[in-house]
């Protein structure tokens, strides 16, 4: 279980996040939502290590790790996505996929784990594509092979960063169609999107993240339910 | 002499130079690229791992060729050092690091001239002024060797960085630090890795030149310049733009040593600089 317990977190002395709590359980799919600004990717960033956090606290099994590096978060089993493109653009798509064997098991499980996310990403899957360099595949396609590389490394849990940004509708129902399979395979997924009515659709539970708060938090049929929902996020 | 022979000694010493060149630029795009450091230092350390071949052989009385390899032992453990005391110190402070290495490379110096004056001293190889014979051709046995030896630590470090995983490592960090911290990669440990081959290489390249040309405690700046115009004209971080432009500066240098006296012979490199600064100021191989 990934919990996150009162965190605040800022830039300079400007404080974006404030005591903020959530969880997410094994094999639970739990989106965050907001609109621009709120501060969904700055408290990614902070569970990740990317970003100090002023307060509060994140813990994996009831461990915390908010005082530990990225990478060592990282090895403790989360993967991230992030907002922007991450591709590593100078080298192929093979090796930025191997780069996320970071741990033992990913690499005995290599071939296995790879027939699964070729499966799941048909279309960076080709041998030509594979040996592309990634900084020219489309833009949709490098949005693909960064969550085909957070699967590479096995994770205990996956946190996706606005997945769908960028991306044309029919990508988009594709995409939402892999994270339900990666779902339904047991990985625990925190997403964060802006794709409200989609996002409620697949969801077990999400929270509502305005001005740095947690405002609102429910199972996605009773968050679609909610007049401000369907207000403000729904257009209906 | 007559024409042929005279481009095959061109082309050699052309060959000699370059992989001289490409060496001693080859660590400094690394850092660059890995840490973004423009290091000042850079040449310091190969003057540095100049006397201590020097001492290698003439204190110890080791073979100057058997030397390099505890030469470069040693150069890596000046790295580490100096990465460990002085060089994580400087990471992420922005442009200011330019004046800590600048720092780094007086202070280098200074003790190389208070240990060894300020003399210009020499390895000597003890191949004296041995030819080597290629067809018809006869080139210099020394330069002919020390031209091999910087290749191939060239190209070995080119695969090193290609085919291993820490190779492809130091890779992601210079392409993105913090996607590379996603993917659990440890970027400070690559960063100590890469400052240690920078400076390790430097060292090499300051005890190979040892072995052909005079140095002296200060002497580390004609590396520099030609460290920085490889650099430039490569597009600083682009290692296969660094080998490139470490041929054609070698190249035309060897070339226009036939009309120049050997002492202005770097004003080449010079007049290449500002003629790829006009026409495209990122560098022939940019990594933009
Ligand atoms: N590096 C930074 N320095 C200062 N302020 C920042 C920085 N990054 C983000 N902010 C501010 O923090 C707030 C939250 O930003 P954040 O990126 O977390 O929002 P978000 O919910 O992810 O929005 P979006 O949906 O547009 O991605 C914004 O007001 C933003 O301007
Ligand atoms: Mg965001």
């Amino acid at each position: 279980m990934l919990e996150v317990k009162n965190l605040s977190v800022g830039y300079g002395n400007l404080q974006v996040i404030h005591e903020v709590s959530f969880a997410l359980g094994k094999g639970e799919l739990v989106a965050l939502l907001g609109g621009n600004g709120a501060g969904k990717t700055t408290t990614l960033k902070a569970v990740m290590g990317l970003l100090p956090p002023w307060g509060g606290e994140v813990l994996l099994d009831g461990k915390p790790i908010h005082q530990l590096k990225t990478p060592s978060i990282v090895s403790l089993g989360l993967a991230y996505v992030p907002e922007h493109k991450s591709v590593f653009p100078k080298m192929t798509v093979l090796e930025n996929l191997e780069l996320a064997l970071n741990s033992e098991k990913a690499k005995e499980m290599k071939e296995e784990t790879m027939r699964e996310v070729f499966d799941l990403f048909p279309r960076i899957s080709s041998k030509t594509k594979l040996r592309q360099m990634a900084g020219t595949l489309s833009g949709g396609e490098q949005r693909m092979l960064v969550i085909a590389r957070a699967l590479m490394s096995l994770p205990a849990y996956l946190l996706l960063d606005e997945p769908s940004l960028g991306l044309a509708p029919v990508l988009v129902q594709d995409l939402f169609e892999a994270i339900k399979r990666i779902h339904a395979k047991g990985v625990p997924i925190f997403l964060v999107e802006q794709n409200v009515n989609l996002t409620l659709q697949i969801v077990d539970r999400a929270y509502v993240l305005e001005q740095g708060k947690i405002v609102l938090e429910g199972s996605g049929s009773e968050l679609s339910e909610m007049p401000h929902i369907r207000e403000s996020y729904l257009g209906i | 002499m007559d024409y042929s022979t005279l481009a095959v000694q061109l082309f050699l010493t052309g060959i000699f130079l370059s992989s001289l060149y490409i060496l001693v630029t080859f660590g400094l795009t690394m850092i660059f690229g890995v840490m973004e450091i423009v290091n000042f230092a850079h040449a310091s350390f190969a003057i540095l791992g100049g006397y201590a071949c020097l001492l290698a052989v003439t204190s110890m009385g080791m073979d100057p060729f058997v030397a390099l390899v505890p030469v470069v032992a040693f150069m890596a453990l000046i790295g580490w050092l100096t990465f460990e005391f002085f060089a994580r110190y400087t990471l992420d402070v922005g442009d200011a690091h330019v004046v800590h290495y600048y720092a780094l490379l007086l202070i280098i110096s200074n003790i190389l001239a208070l240990i060894f004056g300020l003399d210009y001293k020499f390895v000597p190889s003890g191949l004296g002024y041995s030819q080597i014979e290629i067809g018809p051709f006869k080139y210099p046995l020394l330069k002919f060797i020390v031209a091999i030896i910087s290749l191939a630590t060239v190209a070995g470090l080119s695969l090193y960085l290609k085919k291993s995983v820490i190779g492809k490592k130091i890779r992601a960090v210079s392409q993105s630090k913090e996607s590379a911290e996603i993917m659990g990669i440890d970027s400070l440990k690559i960063r100590r890795i890469t400052w240690i081959i920078g400076v390790s290489s430097a060292g090499l390249m300051g005890a190979l030149v040892g072995l052909v040309n005079p140095f002296s405690p200060y002497a580390g700046t004609t590396y520099l310049i030609v460290a920085f115009s490889v650099a430039i004209l490569g597009g600083m971080g682009s290692l296969f733009g660094t080998i490139v432009a470490g041929f054609i500066i070698g190249m035309t240098e060897s070339l226009f040593s036939l009309f120049l006296p050997s002492q202005i012979s770097p004003v080449v490199a010079f007049v290449f600089i500002i003629g790829v600064l006009m026409v495209k100021p990122e560098g022939l191989f940019s990594r933009a």
